[in-house]
Protein backbone atom coordinates (compact mmCIF):
# COMPACT_ATOMS: atom_id res chain seq x y z
CA UNK A 1 0.00 0.00 0.00
CA UNK A 2 1.64 3.74 -1.20
CA UNK A 3 2.65 5.56 2.17
CA UNK A 4 0.20 8.50 1.07
CA UNK A 5 -2.75 6.69 1.39
CA UNK A 6 -2.08 4.82 4.62
CA UNK A 7 -1.27 8.69 6.23
CA UNK A 8 -4.37 9.97 4.55
CA UNK A 9 -6.97 7.34 5.70
CA UNK A 10 -5.53 7.13 9.27
CA UNK A 11 -5.35 11.05 9.30
CA UNK A 12 -8.80 11.12 8.34
CA UNK A 13 -10.32 10.41 12.09
CA UNK A 14 -7.88 12.94 13.78
CA UNK A 15 -8.56 15.71 11.07
CA UNK A 16 -12.09 14.92 11.37
CA UNK A 17 -12.62 15.20 15.18
CA UNK A 18 -9.84 18.13 15.11
CA UNK A 19 -12.32 19.88 12.28
CA UNK A 20 -15.72 19.27 14.86
CA UNK A 21 -13.93 20.87 17.53
CA UNK A 22 -12.76 23.72 15.65
CA UNK A 23 -16.28 24.22 14.39
CA UNK A 24 -18.46 24.17 17.44
CA UNK A 25 -15.65 26.35 19.02
CA UNK A 26 -16.27 29.19 16.59
CA UNK A 27 -19.45 28.92 16.83
CA UNK A 28 -19.76 29.46 20.37
CA UNK A 29 -17.62 32.30 20.21
CA UNK A 30 -19.34 35.70 21.00
CA UNK A 31 -22.04 33.64 22.37
CA UNK A 32 -24.35 35.76 24.79
CA UNK A 33 -25.23 33.80 27.58
CA UNK A 34 -29.35 33.62 28.94
CA UNK A 35 -30.61 31.83 31.82
CA UNK A 36 -33.98 30.38 31.27
CA UNK A 37 -36.54 28.67 33.78
CA UNK A 38 -37.56 24.88 32.72
CA UNK A 39 -39.28 21.82 34.25
CA UNK A 40 -38.15 18.49 33.64
CA UNK A 41 -36.73 14.63 34.04
CA UNK A 42 -33.32 12.49 33.36
CA UNK A 43 -33.15 9.43 31.08
CA UNK A 44 -30.11 8.29 29.50
CA UNK A 45 -28.61 8.34 25.61
CA UNK A 46 -26.71 5.16 24.91
CA UNK A 47 -23.73 6.61 23.56
CA UNK A 48 -23.44 10.24 25.19
CA UNK A 49 -24.43 9.32 28.79
CA UNK A 50 -27.12 10.59 31.22
CA UNK A 51 -29.13 13.51 29.93
CA UNK A 52 -31.94 16.18 32.04
CA UNK A 53 -34.66 16.43 29.51
CA UNK A 54 -36.28 19.38 30.43
CA UNK A 55 -38.76 22.51 28.42
CA UNK A 56 -38.23 25.68 28.46
CA UNK A 57 -40.47 27.61 30.87
CA UNK A 58 -40.78 31.09 28.99
CA UNK A 59 -44.39 32.40 28.20
CA UNK A 60 -44.79 31.89 24.34
CA UNK A 61 -45.94 34.65 21.99
CA UNK A 62 -47.24 34.16 18.55
CA UNK A 63 -48.72 31.64 16.07
CA UNK A 64 -46.60 28.58 16.90
CA UNK A 65 -48.31 26.21 13.79
CA UNK A 66 -45.00 26.49 11.63
CA UNK A 67 -43.31 25.17 14.69
CA UNK A 68 -44.93 21.68 14.25
CA UNK A 69 -44.80 21.28 10.03
CA UNK A 70 -41.39 19.62 9.64
CA UNK A 71 -41.29 20.78 6.16
CA UNK A 72 -40.61 24.35 7.32
CA UNK A 73 -38.23 26.21 9.78
CA UNK A 74 -39.16 27.67 12.73
CA UNK A 75 -37.13 30.37 14.40
CA UNK A 76 -38.12 32.24 18.16
CA UNK A 77 -37.09 35.80 19.14
CA UNK A 78 -35.93 35.91 23.01
CA UNK A 79 -36.31 38.69 25.05
CA UNK A 80 -36.49 39.26 28.68
CA UNK A 81 -38.96 41.46 30.40
CA UNK A 82 -38.40 42.02 34.18
CA UNK A 83 -38.69 38.39 35.70
CA UNK A 84 -40.24 37.23 32.79
CA UNK A 85 -38.55 35.22 29.61
CA UNK A 86 -40.95 36.03 26.49
CA UNK A 87 -40.45 33.21 23.25
CA UNK A 88 -42.28 35.18 20.08
CA UNK A 89 -42.69 33.21 17.13
CA UNK A 90 -40.33 35.22 14.76
CA UNK A 91 -42.07 36.43 11.30
CA UNK A 92 -41.28 37.99 8.12
CA UNK A 93 -40.08 41.93 8.76
CA UNK A 94 -39.81 40.86 12.24
CA UNK A 95 -36.99 42.79 13.89
CA UNK A 96 -35.08 39.63 16.34
CA UNK A 97 -32.15 40.82 17.95
CA UNK A 98 -31.74 37.17 19.85
CA UNK A 99 -32.59 34.80 17.34
CA UNK A 100 -32.82 31.27 18.27
CA UNK A 101 -33.56 28.57 15.41
CA UNK A 102 -35.00 25.54 16.60
CA UNK A 103 -33.74 22.89 14.12
CA UNK A 104 -30.07 23.75 14.95
CA UNK A 105 -30.78 23.84 18.78
CA UNK A 106 -32.17 20.47 18.48
CA UNK A 107 -35.36 21.99 20.38
CA UNK A 108 -38.50 19.90 19.57
CA UNK A 109 -42.08 21.03 19.83
CA UNK A 110 -44.85 19.30 21.79
CA UNK A 111 -48.57 19.84 22.87
CA UNK A 112 -48.60 18.92 26.52
CA UNK A 113 -50.90 19.83 29.85
CA UNK A 114 -48.77 21.16 32.27
CA UNK A 115 -49.63 21.21 35.93
CA UNK A 116 -51.78 24.04 37.02
CA UNK A 117 -52.87 25.34 33.88
CA UNK A 118 -56.38 25.07 32.29
CA UNK A 119 -55.56 23.85 28.85
CA UNK A 120 -52.33 21.87 26.98
CA UNK A 121 -50.47 23.97 25.08
CA UNK A 122 -47.32 24.23 22.74
CA UNK A 123 -44.11 23.40 25.12
CA UNK A 124 -40.66 23.50 23.90
CA UNK A 125 -38.14 20.41 24.92
CA UNK A 126 -34.17 20.09 25.04
CA UNK A 127 -31.88 17.94 27.07
CA UNK A 128 -28.78 18.83 28.74
CA UNK A 129 -25.91 16.27 28.96
CA UNK A 130 -24.74 15.67 32.67
CA UNK A 131 -22.36 13.71 34.31
CA UNK A 132 -22.86 10.27 36.00
CA UNK A 133 -22.00 11.63 39.39
CA UNK A 134 -24.34 14.58 38.66
CA UNK A 135 -27.09 13.34 37.58
CA UNK A 136 -29.27 12.17 40.89
CA UNK A 137 -28.33 15.11 42.50
CA UNK A 138 -29.95 17.29 39.84
CA UNK A 139 -32.68 14.50 39.10
CA UNK A 140 -33.59 15.44 42.71
CA UNK A 141 -33.47 19.14 42.41
CA UNK A 142 -35.64 19.09 39.49
CA UNK A 143 -37.96 17.16 41.87
CA UNK A 144 -38.25 19.80 44.92
CA UNK A 145 -37.25 23.14 43.71
CA UNK A 146 -37.77 25.16 40.19
CA UNK A 147 -35.16 25.31 38.21
CA UNK A 148 -33.32 27.02 35.26
CA UNK A 149 -30.56 26.57 32.32
CA UNK A 150 -27.98 28.31 31.86
CA UNK A 151 -27.29 28.76 27.92
CA UNK A 152 -25.12 30.45 25.37
CA UNK A 153 -27.15 32.20 22.06
CA UNK A 154 -24.52 32.03 19.05
CA UNK A 155 -24.95 34.31 16.47
CA UNK A 156 -26.24 31.49 13.94
CA UNK A 157 -28.92 31.41 16.50
CA UNK A 158 -28.00 27.91 18.16
CA UNK A 159 -28.47 27.41 21.84
CA UNK A 160 -26.19 25.79 23.73
CA UNK A 161 -27.14 24.70 27.38
CA UNK A 162 -24.33 24.81 29.23
CA UNK A 163 -25.28 24.19 33.02
CA UNK A 164 -28.37 23.61 35.08
CA UNK A 165 -29.31 25.94 38.43
CA UNK A 166 -31.62 26.61 40.99
CA UNK A 167 -34.21 29.58 40.57
CA UNK A 168 -35.52 29.62 44.30
CA UNK A 169 -35.88 28.09 47.25
CA UNK A 170 -36.82 24.61 47.29
CA UNK A 171 -40.74 23.68 47.40
CA UNK A 172 -42.27 22.61 51.19
CA UNK B 1 -17.81 -35.49 14.50
CA UNK B 2 -14.44 -34.55 14.85
CA UNK B 3 -12.02 -35.37 12.32
CA UNK B 4 -10.28 -38.24 14.37
CA UNK B 5 -13.49 -39.50 14.98
CA UNK B 6 -14.46 -39.53 10.79
CA UNK B 7 -10.83 -40.80 10.28
CA UNK B 8 -11.22 -44.06 12.64
CA UNK B 9 -14.74 -44.77 11.13
CA UNK B 10 -12.87 -44.43 7.25
CA UNK B 11 -10.42 -46.93 8.10
CA UNK B 12 -12.78 -49.11 10.10
CA UNK B 13 -14.83 -49.03 6.87
CA UNK B 14 -11.58 -49.59 4.45
CA UNK B 15 -12.24 -46.53 2.57
CA UNK B 16 -8.48 -45.27 3.80
CA UNK B 17 -5.35 -47.05 5.54
CA UNK B 18 -3.34 -46.50 8.62
CA UNK B 19 -1.12 -43.61 6.51
CA UNK B 20 -3.90 -42.18 4.84
CA UNK B 21 -5.23 -41.13 8.07
CA UNK B 22 -2.10 -40.06 9.16
CA UNK B 23 -1.27 -37.71 6.34
CA UNK B 24 -4.57 -36.07 6.99
CA UNK B 25 -4.10 -35.57 10.58
CA UNK B 26 -0.71 -34.18 9.65
CA UNK B 27 -1.84 -31.74 7.10
CA UNK B 28 -5.27 -30.52 9.52
CA UNK B 29 -2.80 -29.56 11.81
CA UNK B 30 -0.39 -27.90 9.95
CA UNK B 31 -3.59 -25.51 8.46
CA UNK B 32 -4.97 -25.70 11.72
CA UNK B 33 -6.28 -21.78 12.61
CA UNK B 34 -6.18 -20.95 16.20
CA UNK B 35 -10.21 -20.05 16.19
CA UNK B 36 -10.94 -20.22 19.73
CA UNK B 37 -7.84 -17.87 20.70
CA UNK B 38 -9.11 -15.25 17.94
CA UNK B 39 -13.05 -15.38 19.14
CA UNK B 40 -11.87 -14.83 23.23
CA UNK B 41 -9.32 -11.85 21.67
CA UNK B 42 -12.27 -10.70 19.78
CA UNK B 43 -14.11 -10.73 22.97
CA UNK B 44 -11.69 -8.77 25.05
CA UNK B 45 -11.54 -5.77 22.27
CA UNK B 46 -14.78 -5.51 22.23
CA UNK B 47 -15.56 -5.56 25.85
CA UNK B 48 -12.51 -2.83 26.01
CA UNK B 49 -14.35 -0.82 23.14
CA UNK B 50 -17.68 -0.90 25.07
CA UNK B 51 -15.64 -0.19 28.40
CA UNK B 52 -13.90 3.04 26.79
CA UNK B 53 -17.64 4.25 25.39
CA UNK B 54 -18.66 3.54 29.24
CA UNK B 55 -16.22 5.41 30.36
CA UNK B 56 -16.50 8.90 27.96
CA UNK B 57 -20.69 8.30 28.81
CA UNK B 58 -19.41 9.08 32.85
CA UNK B 59 -18.69 12.75 31.66
CA UNK B 60 -16.71 13.62 34.54
CA UNK B 61 -17.45 17.10 36.05
CA UNK B 62 -13.85 17.50 37.89
CA UNK B 63 -11.78 17.20 34.00
CA UNK B 64 -12.11 20.11 32.16
CA UNK B 65 -13.36 20.11 28.81
CA UNK B 66 -9.91 20.93 27.49
CA UNK B 67 -8.15 18.45 28.67
CA UNK B 68 -10.67 15.83 28.02
CA UNK B 69 -10.92 16.67 24.25
CA UNK B 70 -6.92 17.02 24.43
CA UNK B 71 -6.54 14.05 25.83
CA UNK B 72 -8.82 12.09 23.24
CA UNK B 73 -6.90 13.78 20.35
CA UNK B 74 -3.63 12.26 21.72
CA UNK B 75 -5.22 8.58 22.29
CA UNK B 76 -6.52 8.92 18.55
CA UNK B 77 -3.14 9.36 17.25
CA UNK B 78 -1.96 7.50 19.41
CA UNK B 79 -3.69 4.27 18.20
CA UNK B 80 -2.78 4.82 14.61
CA UNK B 81 1.11 4.61 15.30
CA UNK B 82 0.49 0.66 15.37
CA UNK B 83 -1.87 0.67 12.66
CA UNK B 84 1.03 2.41 10.65
CA UNK B 85 3.70 0.35 11.88
CA UNK B 86 1.82 -3.07 11.12
CA UNK B 87 0.54 -2.04 7.74
CA UNK B 88 4.03 -1.78 6.35
CA UNK B 89 5.36 -5.21 8.05
CA UNK B 90 2.12 -6.75 7.21
CA UNK B 91 1.24 -8.18 10.79
CA UNK B 92 -2.59 -8.47 9.69
CA UNK B 93 -3.80 -9.47 13.72
CA UNK B 94 -2.16 -6.37 14.84
CA UNK B 95 -3.18 -4.13 12.37
CA UNK B 96 -7.19 -5.67 13.03
CA UNK B 97 -7.04 -5.33 16.82
CA UNK B 98 -5.30 -2.08 16.09
CA UNK B 99 -8.46 -1.08 13.81
CA UNK B 100 -10.93 -1.70 16.24
CA UNK B 101 -9.26 0.15 19.12
CA UNK B 102 -9.97 2.96 16.55
CA UNK B 103 -13.00 2.61 15.36
CA UNK B 104 -14.17 2.42 19.55
CA UNK B 105 -11.76 5.48 19.88
CA UNK B 106 -13.66 7.66 17.14
CA UNK B 107 -17.13 6.74 18.51
CA UNK B 108 -16.35 7.90 21.93
CA UNK B 109 -14.61 11.13 20.44
CA UNK B 110 -17.98 11.79 19.14
CA UNK B 111 -20.06 11.26 22.01
CA UNK B 112 -17.48 13.28 23.90
CA UNK B 113 -18.24 16.18 21.68
CA UNK B 114 -21.46 15.99 22.06
CA UNK B 115 -21.57 15.80 25.74
CA UNK B 116 -19.44 18.60 25.83
CA UNK B 117 -21.12 21.20 23.08
CA UNK B 118 -23.95 19.90 24.15
CA UNK B 119 -25.29 18.21 20.69
CA UNK B 120 -28.21 16.88 21.29
CA UNK B 121 -29.72 15.75 17.90
CA UNK B 122 -30.58 12.15 17.17
CA UNK B 123 -28.14 9.56 17.04
CA UNK B 124 -27.88 8.39 13.64
CA UNK B 125 -26.06 11.85 12.91
CA UNK B 126 -23.30 10.62 15.66
CA UNK B 127 -23.19 7.25 13.65
CA UNK B 128 -22.90 8.69 10.52
CA UNK B 129 -20.48 10.82 11.17
CA UNK B 130 -18.39 7.85 12.46
CA UNK B 131 -19.05 6.14 9.17
CA UNK B 132 -17.73 9.31 7.61
CA UNK B 133 -14.66 9.05 9.51
CA UNK B 134 -13.86 5.49 9.34
CA UNK B 135 -14.77 3.85 6.42
CA UNK B 136 -12.07 4.91 4.35
CA UNK B 137 -9.70 2.97 6.87
CA UNK B 138 -11.72 0.21 7.82
CA UNK B 139 -12.41 -0.51 3.92
CA UNK B 140 -9.10 0.07 2.52
CA UNK B 141 -7.30 -1.57 5.62
CA UNK B 142 -9.41 -4.08 7.25
CA UNK B 143 -8.29 -7.92 6.15
CA UNK B 144 -10.96 -10.50 8.57
CA UNK B 145 -14.35 -10.99 9.88
CA UNK B 146 -13.19 -8.85 12.52
CA UNK B 147 -12.83 -5.54 10.98
CA UNK B 148 -15.96 -6.70 8.63
CA UNK B 149 -18.42 -7.42 11.32
CA UNK B 150 -17.51 -4.00 13.36
CA UNK B 151 -17.66 -1.42 10.08
CA UNK B 152 -20.79 -3.37 8.49
CA UNK B 153 -22.72 -3.31 11.61
CA UNK B 154 -22.36 0.18 12.51
CA UNK B 155 -23.33 0.62 8.39
CA UNK B 156 -26.71 -1.31 8.94
CA UNK B 157 -26.97 0.43 12.45
CA UNK B 158 -26.28 4.34 10.92
CA UNK B 159 -28.73 3.98 8.12
CA UNK B 160 -31.06 2.28 10.00
CA UNK B 161 -31.36 5.02 12.82
CA UNK B 162 -31.41 7.63 9.83
CA UNK B 163 -34.79 5.84 8.30
CA UNK B 164 -36.64 5.54 11.67
CA UNK B 165 -35.90 8.82 12.90
CA UNK B 166 -38.92 10.29 11.90
CA UNK B 167 -42.43 9.85 11.44
CA UNK B 168 -42.84 11.29 8.60
CA UNK B 169 -41.23 11.02 5.31
CA UNK B 170 -41.52 13.16 2.24
CA UNK B 171 -39.37 14.09 -0.81
CA UNK B 172 -35.94 13.47 -0.42
CA UNK B 173 -36.13 11.86 2.92
CA UNK B 174 -38.13 8.71 0.63
CA UNK B 175 -34.92 7.98 -0.57
CA UNK B 176 -32.50 8.31 2.30
CA UNK B 177 -35.03 5.52 3.46
CA UNK B 178 -34.45 3.54 0.52
CA UNK B 179 -30.13 3.57 1.49
CA UNK B 180 -31.01 2.09 4.63
CA UNK B 181 -33.29 -0.43 3.21
CA UNK B 182 -30.78 -1.33 0.20
CA UNK B 183 -27.80 -1.48 3.03
CA UNK B 184 -27.79 -4.95 3.39
CA UNK B 185 -27.64 -5.92 -0.68
CA UNK B 186 -24.55 -2.88 -0.73
CA UNK B 187 -22.50 -4.68 1.98
CA UNK B 188 -22.99 -7.88 -0.41
CA UNK B 189 -22.04 -5.73 -3.30
CA UNK B 190 -19.00 -4.80 -1.76
CA UNK B 191 -18.69 -7.90 -1.02
CA UNK B 192 -18.30 -9.40 -4.54
CA UNK B 193 -16.16 -6.67 -5.79
CA UNK B 194 -12.85 -8.53 -6.29
CA UNK B 195 -10.04 -7.55 -3.61
CA UNK B 196 -6.89 -9.87 -3.50
CA UNK B 197 -5.44 -10.75 -0.06
CA UNK B 198 -9.02 -9.22 1.28
CA UNK B 199 -11.07 -12.60 0.73
CA UNK B 200 -12.13 -12.88 4.32
CA UNK B 201 -13.20 -9.24 5.00
CA UNK B 202 -15.25 -10.15 1.88
CA UNK B 203 -16.58 -12.54 3.27
CA UNK B 204 -17.46 -11.06 6.82
CA UNK B 205 -19.38 -7.64 4.51
CA UNK B 206 -21.34 -10.82 2.56
CA UNK B 207 -22.44 -13.06 6.10
CA UNK B 208 -23.92 -9.53 7.24
CA UNK B 209 -25.56 -8.59 4.24
CA UNK B 210 -26.94 -12.19 3.72
CA UNK B 211 -27.94 -11.97 7.65
CA UNK B 212 -30.15 -8.49 7.34
CA UNK B 213 -30.92 -9.11 4.17
CA UNK B 214 -32.74 -12.38 4.50
CA UNK B 215 -33.80 -11.03 8.24
CA UNK B 216 -35.69 -7.59 6.63
CA UNK B 217 -36.89 -9.44 4.06
CA UNK B 218 -38.52 -11.79 6.37
CA UNK B 219 -39.73 -8.57 8.41
CA UNK B 220 -41.39 -6.70 5.20
CA UNK B 221 -43.99 -9.36 5.11
CA UNK B 222 -45.86 -7.79 8.08
CA UNK B 223 -46.96 -5.58 5.55
CA UNK B 224 -49.45 -7.91 4.07
CA UNK B 225 -51.58 -7.84 7.36
CA UNK B 226 -51.21 -3.58 7.81
CA UNK B 227 -53.29 -1.30 5.14
CA UNK B 228 -51.39 -0.30 2.17
CA UNK B 229 -53.03 2.99 0.88
CA UNK B 230 -52.09 3.99 -2.60
CA UNK B 231 -50.47 6.78 -1.09
CA UNK B 232 -48.29 4.88 0.71
CA UNK B 233 -47.64 2.45 -1.81
CA UNK B 234 -46.82 5.50 -4.29
CA UNK B 235 -44.04 6.40 -1.26
CA UNK B 236 -43.17 2.73 -0.62
CA UNK B 237 -42.02 2.89 -5.17
CA UNK B 238 -40.11 5.75 -4.50
CA UNK B 239 -38.10 3.90 -1.35
CA UNK B 240 -37.42 1.08 -3.47
CA UNK B 241 -35.42 2.74 -6.23
CA UNK B 242 -32.05 2.48 -4.83
CA UNK B 243 -32.79 -1.07 -3.12
CA UNK B 244 -33.94 -1.83 -6.80
CA UNK B 245 -30.58 -0.58 -8.52
CA UNK B 246 -28.73 -1.89 -5.88
CA UNK B 247 -29.69 -5.45 -6.09
CA UNK B 248 -29.21 -5.00 -10.17
CA UNK B 249 -26.01 -4.31 -9.39
CA UNK B 250 -24.87 -6.68 -6.66
CA UNK B 251 -26.09 -9.40 -9.53
CA UNK B 252 -24.06 -8.15 -12.21
CA UNK B 253 -20.68 -7.89 -9.73
CA UNK B 254 -21.68 -11.81 -9.05
CA UNK B 255 -22.11 -13.35 -12.50
CA UNK B 256 -19.18 -11.07 -13.25
CA UNK B 257 -16.99 -12.13 -10.34
CA UNK B 258 -18.53 -15.46 -8.94
CA UNK B 259 -17.75 -14.85 -5.38
CA UNK B 260 -21.23 -16.42 -4.86
CA UNK B 261 -23.23 -19.42 -6.69
CA UNK B 262 -24.87 -17.62 -9.44
CA UNK B 263 -27.80 -20.35 -8.47
CA UNK B 264 -27.77 -18.46 -5.52
CA UNK B 265 -27.59 -14.62 -6.28
CA UNK B 266 -30.94 -14.39 -8.17
CA UNK B 267 -33.21 -16.08 -5.43
CA UNK B 268 -31.38 -13.98 -2.88
CA UNK B 269 -31.45 -10.40 -4.56
CA UNK B 270 -34.08 -10.48 -7.13
CA UNK B 271 -36.26 -12.75 -4.88
CA UNK B 272 -35.92 -11.18 -2.08
CA UNK B 273 -36.56 -7.34 -3.63
CA UNK B 274 -39.38 -8.41 -5.19
CA UNK B 275 -41.09 -10.01 -2.51
CA UNK B 276 -40.73 -6.77 -0.33
CA UNK B 277 -41.70 -4.93 -3.48
CA UNK B 278 -45.00 -6.66 -3.70
CA UNK B 279 -45.65 -6.59 0.05
CA UNK B 280 -45.05 -2.80 0.07
CA UNK B 281 -46.16 -0.94 -2.95
CA UNK B 282 -49.02 -3.34 -3.95
CA UNK B 283 -52.21 -1.60 -2.30
CA UNK B 284 -54.61 -3.72 0.14
CA UNK B 285 -56.64 -3.57 2.90
CA UNK B 286 -55.53 -4.05 6.57
CA UNK B 287 -58.77 -6.79 7.27
CA UNK B 288 -59.71 -10.00 4.86
CA UNK B 289 -57.83 -13.35 4.67
CA UNK B 290 -56.47 -12.92 1.27
CA UNK B 291 -53.99 -10.29 1.98
CA UNK B 292 -52.51 -12.82 4.32
CA UNK B 293 -52.75 -15.72 2.24
CA UNK B 294 -50.58 -13.61 -0.70
CA UNK B 295 -48.44 -12.81 1.99
CA UNK B 296 -48.01 -16.25 3.68
CA UNK B 297 -47.49 -17.55 -0.11
CA UNK B 298 -45.46 -15.11 -1.00
CA UNK B 299 -43.20 -15.64 1.82
CA UNK B 300 -42.85 -19.75 1.92
CA UNK B 301 -42.43 -19.03 -2.15
CA UNK B 302 -38.77 -16.79 -1.45
CA UNK B 303 -37.53 -18.94 0.85
CA UNK B 304 -38.04 -21.66 -1.02
CA UNK B 305 -36.52 -20.43 -3.81
CA UNK B 306 -33.52 -19.80 -1.46
CA UNK B 307 -33.61 -23.25 0.48
CA UNK B 308 -33.66 -24.89 -3.36
CA UNK B 309 -30.79 -22.50 -4.61
CA UNK B 310 -28.62 -23.91 -1.06
CA UNK B 311 -29.11 -26.97 -1.79
CA UNK B 312 -28.00 -27.18 -5.69
CA UNK B 313 -24.76 -25.24 -4.46
CA UNK B 314 -24.00 -26.53 -1.03
CA UNK B 315 -24.84 -23.68 1.20
CA UNK B 316 -26.34 -26.38 4.09
CA UNK B 317 -26.67 -23.97 6.92
CA UNK B 318 -28.52 -21.55 4.78
CA UNK B 319 -30.96 -24.46 3.55
CA UNK B 320 -31.44 -24.96 7.49
CA UNK B 321 -32.15 -21.67 7.93
CA UNK B 322 -34.80 -21.39 5.13
CA UNK B 323 -36.48 -24.34 6.36
CA UNK B 324 -36.97 -23.13 9.71
CA UNK B 325 -38.05 -19.79 8.30
CA UNK B 326 -40.87 -21.38 6.22
CA UNK B 327 -41.60 -23.71 9.25
CA UNK B 328 -42.02 -20.63 11.72
CA UNK B 329 -44.18 -18.50 9.20
CA UNK B 330 -46.44 -21.81 8.99
CA UNK B 331 -46.93 -21.68 12.67
CA UNK B 332 -47.62 -18.30 12.71
CA UNK B 333 -50.66 -18.98 10.06
CA UNK B 334 -52.49 -20.70 12.30
CA UNK B 335 -52.03 -17.96 15.06
CA UNK B 336 -53.38 -15.26 12.60
CA UNK B 337 -55.80 -17.22 10.93
CA UNK B 338 -57.60 -19.03 13.52
CA UNK B 339 -58.02 -17.54 16.90
CA UNK B 340 -59.95 -19.72 18.87
CA UNK B 341 -58.22 -22.40 21.85
CA UNK B 342 -58.65 -25.86 20.22
CA UNK B 343 -58.85 -25.45 16.37
CA UNK B 344 -55.20 -22.94 17.27
CA UNK B 345 -54.53 -26.30 19.67
CA UNK B 346 -54.79 -28.90 15.91
CA UNK B 347 -52.83 -26.27 14.07
CA UNK B 348 -50.20 -26.36 16.46
CA UNK B 349 -49.96 -30.31 16.35
CA UNK B 350 -50.35 -30.09 12.73
CA UNK B 351 -47.28 -27.50 12.69
CA UNK B 352 -44.99 -29.48 15.11
CA UNK B 353 -45.38 -32.80 12.87
CA UNK B 354 -44.56 -30.72 9.34
CA UNK B 355 -41.39 -29.06 10.94
CA UNK B 356 -39.96 -33.04 12.45
CA UNK B 357 -41.05 -33.61 8.68
CA UNK B 358 -39.04 -31.04 7.17
CA UNK B 359 -35.87 -31.49 9.69
CA UNK B 360 -36.12 -35.30 8.83
CA UNK B 361 -36.72 -34.77 5.28
CA UNK B 362 -33.79 -31.97 4.67
CA UNK B 363 -31.20 -34.80 5.77
CA UNK B 364 -32.37 -36.75 3.36
CA UNK B 365 -32.94 -34.24 0.66
CA UNK B 366 -29.31 -33.75 0.92
CA UNK B 367 -28.17 -36.89 0.55
CA UNK B 368 -30.32 -37.03 -2.37
CA UNK B 369 -28.85 -33.92 -3.90
CA UNK B 370 -25.33 -35.36 -3.65
CA UNK B 371 -23.84 -32.38 -2.93
CA UNK B 372 -20.24 -31.36 -3.79
CA UNK B 373 -18.07 -31.19 -1.01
Amino acid sequence: MRRWLLGAVLALPILGLSASIAVHEIALAGATEWRIPIAGYDPRDPIRGRYIAFIYDWQVAGDTGACFDKRRSCELCLERRGEDMIASVRHSGMRCPNRLDLGSSDIAVQITSLPGASKPRPVFASRIFVSETSAPALEAQMRTRPMAVVARLTRGGRLVNTRLEPRGPAAR
Amino acid sequence: MSLDHSLAAWEKAGIIDAAAAARIRAYEKKSERPYALWAIIGLGLFALALGLVLIVAANWDEITDWLKLGVHLMLTAAVTGPIWWSVLRQRRWITEGALFLLGAVVIAGIALHAQVYQLAGPLWQSLLLWLALMTPVMLLLGRTRLSAYGWAAMFVWGLGALAFEYDVHKGLWLLADGLAMASPALLILLSLLPCPDRERFADGLRDVGILTLLGGASIAHVAWSQRISSADAGDMAVRLILPVLVAFGAIWAGRRWNRIPVRLLYPLLAGTTLAVALAIIVPHPATGWLPRLIGVLAFVVMWGAIAHAAVLTGWRALFGIAISAIGIRIFIVYIELFGSLAITGVGLIVTGVIIIALAVGWRRLFRLAELPQ
